[in-house]
């Protein structure tokens, strides 16, 4: 499923900052059948901000009801809350992950922590697509939290990056990636 | 396999679930393997125990239009 509904649903609104229970309760609308958990963690996000957790519950021998399919939203609450916003929404754009690109093996699980920490090179040539498909996702957090009409008001204004970043509550790096000349064109592509 | 790896995967796979589908946000300080698989299992372990599964993130910047968020800055 494209996100470009979710981003134009958020666009149209026309306010902002976007609220991240806003955000959770349209993926919730358009996933009525799925249980989607949002849990912070008291970690450290130095090695982890967040994760998305997506399982099934086996059944029990006793035959005890559980939920059938749960997604784990989890993101460290040691982090500021610009990051936890752009963390959580990026995690939630993989509920939309089509069962390609969904990691489910242990080979896969193993290739994803190794290309996202460095130690195998992130390449198309061999092996899987989750680690591309996990990265692209902070790309399209970041295109339903800053709305491109906002962007296109602002842009010439020569606006303060730090400014719009704390009104947004979204990370400076974010902003700065958001108002860059490359950004129309990335945004077209991957939406 | 290390025992941080082995110790995920355990977890992923062993433990009455069947995974579906795992994706990560590393942090700014991610630089192994081991670092990763050991901070992912620390925070899936921890999230599954919670019972609250509605805590979002909520900020405290006033919500306004378009208009009135260009003008302001």
């Amino acid at each position: 499923m494209s996100i470009s509904p979710l981003v134009r649903h958020f666009e149209g609104l026309g306010k902002v900052p976007i609220q991240l229970p806003d955000v959770v309760a349209e993926f919730r609308r358009r996933l009525p059948n799925s249980t989607i958990r949002v849990t912070g963690v008291n970690l450290p996000f130095s090695v982890l901000r967040g994760a998305h957790y997506n399982y099934v519950h086996t059944p029990h021998k006793d035959g005890t009801l559980l939920p059938v399919d749960v997604t784990q939203i989890i993101y460290s609450v040691q982090q500021p809350i610009e990051w936890q916003k752009l963390v959580v929404c990026k995690e939630l754009i993989h509920v939309f992950d089509d069962t390609g690109i969904e990691t489910d093996q242990p080979d896969e699980v193993i290739e994803l922590v190794k290309k996202l920490s460095g130690e195998l090179p992130k390449t198309i040539k061999s092996g899987g697509l989750q680690w591309f498909f996990d990265e692209l996702a902070q790309y399209q957090a970041m295109a339903i939290l800053f709305p491109f009409g906002l962007r296109e008001a602002i842009n010439g204004k020569k606006a303060d990056p730090e400014a719009i970043a704390k009104k947004l509550e979204l990370p400076i790096e974010a902003v700065n990636f958001v108002m860059a000349d490359a950004w129309k064109t990335l945004r077209d592509t991957i939406l | 396999m290390s025992a941080s790896e082995n110790q995920l995967l355990s977890f992923l796979f062993d433990e009455g679930r069947e995974l579906k589908n795992l994706k990560f946000f590393p942090g700014p300080e991610c630089a192994s393997s081991d670092q990763l698989y050991e901070a992912a299992h620390a925070a899936i372990s921890a999230a599954i125990v919670i019972e609250n599964a509605n805590m979002i993130p909520v900020g405290s910047e006033k919500i306004v239009s378009v208009a009135e968020f260009v003008e302001s800055l």
